[in-house]
């Protein structure tokens, strides 16, 4: 029998970048809030200093940070034809826990979703015609712009410090930034990242082929900084351990860095770690959130009633609570039916490698997880799809994140992968090659979604999520056309040799690629086919909101993090300015 | 394939970028002579053109140990661009020093690089003097924040920039082992109060800021102990 | 797999036949002698310290991955946590599924190296072989076999714990020294990689830089730690 306490106002689900910024903006109202984090607390120090953080083997290879498949993992399958299996083993995806979540371990890659992509389906019927929108793909409109997200995507730039160049001031067109990008209204809080030999050399062959190179814009500090919260970060030192490692030096934004100080100074807030969710209760027509379920660090069940319930918990997380709360109806791809679980996505990933001579020094262990030179000439519809019989892109870039060598020892096509002539070709080239990455976009189909399992259960004994996916034709044939522009740069960037490769399918959950899902309670007009609104509010379950990827309907060819952030800010605005006075479905 | 790579990469520049710093850290061979290690000794004991009054062992002792008493850094063993770097900042005055600053002046590049090859080139020593036996556990919290920083106070560990003991990361990084507590001090109050400001991108003075009086006294004491 | 061994391992015709009926006693005391091993028994180990050797094998400058330590490594993996399976699902029910599902068998990997290495050992006992004594030739020919999936070592394919053997010694050769392999930072001298303390702001914007710094690993922040130093006296963090 679970324990019941006191209701309070606000149950946040998951501590995590979107955790943090709906307590930190809901607490200056007043209201009651518990946030409970499955995980445990962690902190800049002592947690996160050298030399213990840099332990490639522990953090990056067991993955000391991310979920524990022991307790929880996923079951997947490519198509409804199979049985879904476990994720025995982490590695296509790390979905990240403890206080502070990803934002701990990511590598701060920070963009904002293009204006055509909030749009997709009217901005490619508009220029190119419906029949240009491949069958299979079913993108339809998010129900919010680019222009109402604009200061929110400013407010999470700023919050983090981002490090970048505006390519597109209020309608001017910069030298720097990225000719592409949707408007800004004011600059970068923080100068862009000086590039590395990697970028360099990939942006000089960019520039001989007419294409406009910038760097990525980073949150990893290029500055000391003072963020609008009052917390100060220090200029990043390109350590070259940022992905699945916390930062020692307060120079990458995290919940931790950047903003959860002030959540805690609240005394309406209160964290509780160790805390499980398993289900969101209902009332007795399912309409109303009254409760949130969960199992403490001791076994305990325990029931804590609240007014409002926000899912924060990462995009599959959510889908799967949603799922097993029974808020919304579960996706059938059979009848088309049902919202929660419809339109997941990924990321589409390909790369080149170029070898160079062994005078040339990279020094890939230079490294910081935004340090990159990129173009976006061939992401979204910012080129010509005529005839090209796909929708969709990506941008192609030069990163130089750092060179751990149990992951990093490249080695030219044809050396053998053991033996005595791998470990002289490791040798020879560890110092002298450069990765370019293609990072595509991912459509939705109807046969790719989320559901309950039905076989695989978790250590709380709820239904695991089954991932139900395959890459579509259409980002195939994206793929190999971004991948053909990757090769054409590689080869004139001065190398020995270039391998490249075209992404390998049928999807595998086996090699890392990114922890970029989506979909599964996307955000819309239409509440037959999407779970939220565009206030990221249930349509079925008006006290729950959803936060993260998990609203976004495709996944553009951009990292998502600046396109939750700006989301969350516009989310939790209309709560406090809308729903919390006349608490109700903000849209009819 | 070598036309791309020597058209160097200044095709490539970003709006705002500030190289001044890193670029200083080539080394910057003007045409008046090529440093050398000798020149440097003779500077080092003689005194250059300003005469033997500012010869460097008269303050830096004659195997560039230091002076604990008096607060005079070791330069023995110290990095030799990072060496170099610090002469040269003294004459720009981005780090400003009553004593140090018209002697460098009265120097040339050739000459702070000659010094600098000349002190990187000696065994590290640790100066002979201690000015009082450190309180023990006032070592120990230097120790502490060293390796693990303050949680309380936002400050990350030393080590993860200048090495486990103290012995620095590389010619950015310098070597702070075995320096008379007294130095460390005044260099942490120059960083914290912006005088001192020759690193990149101000994350000293950034570190300094968040420390308390204490922490700097804790640190300097710690350090002073170490191994050169 | 017989046939696997008696085509491989027997060519060797004299020197193999000498290996026949060799006694564990015997095997120890070519199993190097100065490793002393939790989990592997001495014939497990003697195939490991070959095995790892042909992955990874000895040049004149650098040491191979036995030299390194990897085979220490592995041992103290699979005497450990990670050969518990402490991040391993192994909920049931087990079935098998397709190359894109991943890892489906129910064996931790300190249950796969065993049975594994119970079934290539049990078989080239019976075949009167031996694969530590085998010239390296041979032992590349019979890893290759096992890479191919070319064997069922008692319901692990063979293709599976190659591939774990693989990563397990990669990882061995090149982690931090503190997990027992990559002795004296060998893989990180040999590929240039500095190590656990890392800050290159104001060196990396030198595009080209020849970086030569001693590697650091975990052992030298214990190491070099001077008097007073948290590790020496458990001092407290909080003041």
């Amino acid at each position: 029998m679970a324990t019941r306490l006191k209701p309070v106002d606000v149950v946040l689900v998951g501590m995590g970048f979107t955790g943090a910024i709906m307590a930190r903006e809901l607490a200056q109202d007043g209201l009651s809030i518990v946030g409970l984090e499955r995980g445990g607390r962690r902190d800049t120090v002592p947690d996160w200093q050298s030399p213990a953080m840099h332990d490639e083997l522990r953090y990056a290879i067991r993955n000391e940070m991310f979920q524990n498949v022991v307790t929880e993992t996923y079951t997947f399958r490519n198509h409804t034809g199979e049985e879904a299996l476990p994720i025995r083993i982490l590695s296509s995806f790390l979905p990240g826990t403890d206080l502070g979540g990803a934002g701990v371990h990511w590598n701060g890659h920070t963009w904002r979703f293009l204006p055509s992509d909030f749009r997709m389906r009217s901005h490619y019927t508009e220029r190119y015609g419906a029949q240009s929108i491949p069958h299979e793909v079913t993108i339809q409109d998010w129900g919010v712009t680019y222009d109402e997200l604009e200061p929110h995507f400013d407010r999470f730039e700023y919050l983090c410090g981002i490090g970048g160049k505006a390519g597109n001031l209020r309608g001017q067109i910069q030298a720097g930034g990225n000719p592409f990008e949707g408007p800004r209204s004011r600059e970068y809080p923080l100068p862009p990242m000086d590039p590395a030999y990697a970028g360099a050399l990939f942006a000089n062959a960019t520039l001989e082929l007419g294409y406009t190179p910038f760097q990525i814009p980073s949150a990893n500090m290029t500055r000391s900084y003072t963020n609008p919260e009052g917390l100060s970060l220090q200029a990043c030192n390109v350590c070259g351990f940022c992905e699945r490692f916390g930062c020692e030096h307060f120079a990458k934004a995290s919940p931790q860095t950047v903003i959860l100080p002030k959540v805690f100074e609240s005394p309406n807030f209160e964290l509780r770690t160790n805390a499980h969710v398993t289900r969101v209760l209902l009332d007795g027509r399912g309409r109303r959130a009254t409760a949130v379920l969960y199992v403490d660090g001791q076994g305990n069940e325990i029931e804590q009633p609240a007014e409002l319930v926000i899912l924060c918990a990462f995009s599959l997380n959510n889908v799967k609570l949603m799922l097993n709360s029974g808020i919304g109806q579960a996706y059938d791809p059979a009848t088309g039916e049902g919202t929660v679980g419809r339109n997941y996505t990924y990321q589409t990933m390909s790369a080149a490698t170029v070898f160079y001579p062994d005078d040339i020094n990279i020094n890939p262990f230079m490294g910081a997880g935004a340090l990159g030179t990129v173009i976006d000439d061939f992401n979204g519809d910012n080129f010509d799809h005529t005839g090209l019989g796909f929708v969709g892109g990506g941008y192609i870039s030069a990163n130089t994140t750092g060179g751990r060598p149990i992951e990093y020892h490249p080695t030219p096509p044809g050396t053998p992968r053991w033996g005595l002539r791998w470990k002289q070709a490791v040798r020879r080239h560890y110092n002298h090659t450069v990765g370019l990455s293609a990072h595509g976009s991912s459509m939705p189909t109807r046969g790719n979604y989320l559901s309950a399992d039905p076989t695989y259960r978790d250590a709380y004994g709820q239904p695991m999520l089954r991932i139900t996916y395959d890459f579509p034709e259409n980002d195939l044939r994206m793929s190999r056309y971004i991948t053909d522009r990757m090769t054409e740069i590689a080869r004139i960037m001065g190398g020995e040799t270039v391998s490249t490769a075209y992404r390998a399918t049928p999807y595998s959950i086996v090699p890392y690629q990114t922890t970029h899902n989506n979909g599964g309670a996307i955000m819309g007009t239409d509440r037959r086919t999407c779970a939220v609104n565009r206030y990221l509010q249930s349509w079925d379950v008006p006290n729950v909101f959803v936060q993260g990827a998990s609203a976004f309907p495709e996944n553009a060819g951009y990292n998502p993090t600046g396109t939750v952030g700006a989301l969350a800010y516009w989310s939790v605005k209309a709560i406090r300015e809308q729903y919390l006075k006349n608490p109700g479905p903000l849209v009819q | 394939m070598g036309s791309i790579l020597s058209r160097s990469l200044r095709s490539y520049t970003i709006p705002g970028a500030a190289l001044c710093a890193a670029a200083f850290l080539t080394w910057a061979t003007a045409s008046l002579g090529q440093p050398t290690p000798e020149r440097g000794q003779q500077i080092a004991v003689g005194g250059g053109p300003g005469g033997a009054g500012v010869a460097c062992f008269s303050c830096h002792g004659l195997q560039g140990q230091g002076d604990a008493g008096a607060a005079f850094p070791r330069l023995a063993g110290l990095d030799a661009i990072y060496l170099a770097k610090q002469m040269h900042d003294y004459a720009s005055g981005s780090r400003p020093n009553a004593a140090m600053s018209p002697i460098a002046r009265q120097l040339g590049p050739p000459d702070h690089q000659s010094i600098a090859l000349y002190y990187a080139e000696l065994p590290p020593q640790a100066p002979p003097v201690r000015a009082t036996p450190a309180d023990g556990s006032l070592v120990q919290w230097g120790a502490v924040l060293y390796a693990q920083g303050s949680a309380e106070r936002g400050i990350q560990a030393c080590a993860n920039c200048h090495g486990p003991g103290g012995r620095g990361l590389n010619r950015v990084y310098p070597s702070i082992a075995a320096q008379p507590g007294a130095y460390v001090n005044a260099q942490l109050r120059a960083w914290q109060a912006g005088q001192r400001h020759n690193d990149i991108h101000g994350v000293m003075g950034s570190v300094a800021q968040r420390m308390t009086d204490e922490d700097i006294r804790a640190v300097s004491a710690y350090l002073a102990g170490l191994a050169p | 797999m017989t046939e696997l061994t008696r085509r491989v391992l027997l060519q060797t015709g004299g020197a193999l036949g000498a290996a026949v009926g060799l006694s564990s006693f015997a095997a120890a005391q070519r199993a190097g002698g100065t490793a002393s091993y939790r989990f592997f028994t001495p014939d497990e180990a003697a195939f490991i310290e070959a095995a790892v050797d042909r992955l990874i094998p000895p040049e004149p400058d650098w040491p191979g991955a036995r030299e390194a330590g990897v085979p220490t490594y592995i041992d103290q993996q699979l005497a450990g946590p990670y050969g518990q399976g402490d991040r391993l699902f192994l909920g049931g029910p087990i079935k098998p599924g397709t190359p894109q599902q991943g890892y489906q068998l129910g064996f931790t990997p300190a249950e796969l190296y065993r049975r594994a290495l119970g079934a290539i050992l049990a078989q080239t006992r019976a075949a009167g072989a031996s694969f530590s004594d085998a010239p390296a030739s041979q032992q590349d020919e019979f890893l290759t076999r096992l890479e191919a999936g070319e064997a069922d070592l008692a319901g692990v394919p063979s293709a599976v714990f190659f591939e774990t053997l693989l990563a397990n010694t990669i990882e061995g050769y090149f982690a931090d020294p503190a997990y027992g392999g990559n002795r004296d930072m060998t893989s990180w001298r040999m590929v240039g990689f500095p190590g656990v303390y890392a800050a290159y702001l104001g060196l990396y914007t030198q595009h080209g830089l020849r970086y030569e710094r001693e590697p650091l690993s975990m052992a030298d922040a214990q190491r070099l730690h001077g008097h007073g130093s948290p590790a020496a006296t458990g001092a407290s963090m909080h003041r």
